[in-house]
């Protein structure tokens, strides 16, 4: 292996490949269309109102605090509470949801069940809130307010924003009325670091997944009939560059290729979604075994259609049916029971389940066990690959 | 006399299909070797035999000396290989395409001196895929120079280029010889093996049927020329030249009459002048390549191609 003769067959592909708008477009914009049209799509977006949960821990104390405002209160209200909810509904910006005393008693219930129903923001009311406001109010001492807590998904960034203004006016005007200004009401933040996931979450690694297969699949494909179509492998043959040298640098090309990509998908994620991920070593371990793997995947198909012209829609009827049956697209548990079986033969399944594990679910076993498996998957087809390309005329 | 390329007995099957069946030849150091005959003939097979790209099915095969089954990797950096209808990096420059074959040898020619050689200066800067077919086949000629080898193979150098670039890659590989490189060159042109060739061997159905120098291939194989003459009538002609011993005849509308010697030409000029013969014009047809391949083979070289 001479490094040289790599370092400069990898420089040669990748002038080739900049100057070349068609596979530009196909490596690095289609993968980044592909999630801003599905991600636009299942993500939901414009809103009409925004749920706000409230878990009042001093309802029960309403009563009492609107006899002491002496009908100061608007409405008819005989509750303080219910005069601010109507007043924040009354916005028609945000929609208070009240989370009952059954479903949370306590507050050490209260972060299970903003978790298991996946709230986004939920405003906390503490205990005995109305009477110690009342108390800060007589004493004339603002910095001994209480505080009502907002908790916010931080994913969820234009819906905070219009949460905490929406709050902030309401609290604004009450402080205005009750003291001149002065901030007796006024709440702090907490944030929800919610397990559940966006639709963005799932499909970002499969598009990461699903880039790497093309990406690697019809590279191989290229440099193996367009090149022996055009005499270049033939004229390669008559140089002292070996097959060794050949398969390594193309190999560091597609995976310099893959990660580009990656990267690429990465930052329009994080740009127009807010995608919230980790870098780490399973990543880099499934990414590359994933390029090795579907690189051999092309070898073989190469070894028994070798025309420019058939050998891809070759490869196409192998990667057509990963891309919509493997789970990137759609979750497998949205497919029938039979074809989720199948998904469990292709290789791009445990790609973009690798991945999300660890890029985005934290789940390090699951990233190591997917891991293990395209890396086994990968040495098997890649080996497979590398021994039935014949270099060599016959 | 040292042999670049020594060939004995190649045999090449493909299956059933025996593709070259135990040619034997001989390449001098230095000199333009054409390879000639018709697509299918053997040409290729044998030539990426030598190059140590295909294997023998039999024989015996040295290239610079070196037997070509054990030591390819001396050989390979040693000769310049252009491939049959060959396409290099579409989107490479000239000069980084030079710059990139030339880095896979030990030993570099200057590419600036190629460029010169070849004529290539105000194209270096071009994408290969911007250029016309003749100026991507002189770019593969320099390819082929890089590593300063001391053998070129040119596979089909000029096929499919009109005649003005056809010219300007034969400059290209005549300026070769001068360079001392050792050409073996395959066609199916029997113009360039004429134009190029110190020494031409013939291959037909993967059989050697003739070899020499072109004046060997004529003397030996070609026809007899003939004078043509236009606008005359045979009958006159074949009076005027009764007892020349010169016979006349005729072919569509002109008279034709074949010479044993170029020299005959003048003593029958002499004779129809004598004899006030009228005609618009005369011509001389010499026998070519082509006619030694028909008189060898029965066949035409050129199959149809203008």
């Amino acid at each position: 292996m001479n490094p040289k003769i790599i370092a400069t067959d990898f420089m040669a592909s990748f002038r080739n490949y900049v100057r070349n708008k068609g596979s530009l477009f196909f490596s690095i914009a289609f993968p980044v269309i592909l999630i801003l049209l599905f991600g636009a799509i299942f993500s939901g977006g414009g809103e009409g109102s925004y749920d706000l949960y409230v878990k009042n821990f001093d309802y029960e104390n309403g009563e009492f605090i609107a006899s002491m405002m002496n009908g100061s209160l608007p409405g008819n209200f005989t509750n303080f509470y219910d005069a601010v909810y109507a007043q924040l509904n009354d916005t028609g910006i945000i929609k208070l949801r009240i989370i009952g005393d059954e479903d949370v008693p306590d507050k050490k219930g209260l972060h299970d069940y903003v978790e298991s129903n996946k709230l986004k923001s939920v405003m906390v009311i503490p205990k005995n809130y109305g009477i110690n406001l009342g108390m800060s109010i007589a004493n004339e001492n603002a910095s001994s307010a209480p505080n009502i807590t907002l908790m916010l998904d931080q994913s969820e960034a234009q819906r905070n924003g219009i949460i905490i203004s929406v709050i902030s006016q309401f609290m604004g005007q009450s402080n205005l009325m009750i003291a001149g200004g002065q901030n007796f009401m006024r709440f702090n933040t907490s944030n929800i670091i919610q397990d559940e996931f966006e639709y963005i979450d799932f499909f970002v690694p499969g598009v990461i997944a699903l880039t790497v297969m093309t990406n690697s699949v019809f590279g191989v494909i290229e440099s193996n009939t367009k090149f022996r179509k055009n005499g270049m492998l033939r004229k390669l043959l008559t140089t002292p560059f070996t097959r060794g040298e050949w398969i390594m640098a193309k190999m560091l090309f597609m995976l310099f290729m893959s990660f580009v990509s990656a990267f690429t998908i990465l930052v329009v994620g994080v740009l127009v979604w807010n995608l919230h991920f980790e870098i780490n070593v399973y990543m880099f371990v499934i990414i590359t075994s994933a390029s090795f793997a579907f690189a051999g995947m092309g070898m073989i198909v190469t070894r028994f259609v070798r025309d420019e012209e058939t050998a891809p829609a070759a490869a196409n009827v192998i990667t057509f049916p990963m891309m919509f049956l493997a789970g990137i697209f759609f979750p497998l548990e949205m497919m029938p029971s039979f074809l989720q079986i199948i998904a469990k033969f292709m290789p791009l399944y445990y790609v973009g389940e690798g991945l999300r594990d660890a890029m985005i679910l934290g789940d390090a076993s699951g990233a190591l066990m997917n891991s293990l498996i395209i890396f086994v998957f990968a040495a098997v087809v890649f080996a497979v690959g590398v021994a039935v390309t014949s270099w060599k005329e016959e | 006399m040292e042999y670049a390329i020594e060939v004995d007995g190649l045999t090449k099957m493909y299956g059933d299909l025996k593709a070259v069946d135990g040619i034997s030849f001989k390449v001098a150091e230095g000199e333009i070797f054409a390879f000639l005959g018709p697509n299918g003939a053997g040409k290729t097979t044998t030539v990426e035999i030598i190059e140590t790209i295909r294997n023998p099915t039999k024989g015996k095969i040295k290239v610079l000396g070196y037997d070509i089954s054990r030591r390819t990797k001396e050989i390979k950096e040693r000769i310049g290989v252009l491939p049959q209808e060959f396409i290099s990096f579409e989107r490479l420059t000239v000069r980084e395409t030079l710059s990139y074959f030339s880095s896979l040898y030990k030993k570099h020619a200057d590419i600036d001196e190629i460029i010169d050689t070849i004529d290539l200066r105000d194209k270096e800067d071009e994408l290969y895929q911007n250029l016309s077919g003749g100026l991507k086949q002189r770019v593969g000629v320099a390819i082929a120079l890089v590593n300063d080898p001391d053998i070129v193979f040119l596979d089909e150098p000029t096929t499919g280029l009109d005649p003005r670039a056809r010219r300007d890659v034969w400059d290209a590989i005549s300026g070769l010889k001068e360079r001392g490189k050792t050409v073996f060159l395959t066609t199916h042109y029997m113009e360039e093996a004429e134009y190029l060739a110190d020494s031409i061997a013939i291959i037909h159905r993967g059989r050697i049927v003739a070899e020499g120098t072109l004046d060997d291939l004529l003397r030996e194989y070609g026809r007899q020329s003939t004078l043509l003459i236009k606008g005359g009538r045979v009958a006159e002609v074949a009076d005027a030249l009764a007892d020349t011993g010169y016979d006349a005849k005729e072919t569509n509308g002109d008279v034709e009459v074949k010479l044993s010697r170029r020299e005959a030409v003048l003593d029958i000029l002499f004779h129809l002048r004598e004899k006030g013969v009228q005609y618009r014009e005369v011509d001389i047809r010499n026998s070519d390549l082509e006619d030694v391949f028909l008189n060898l083979t029965g066949a035409k070289l050129k199959e149809g191609e203008t």
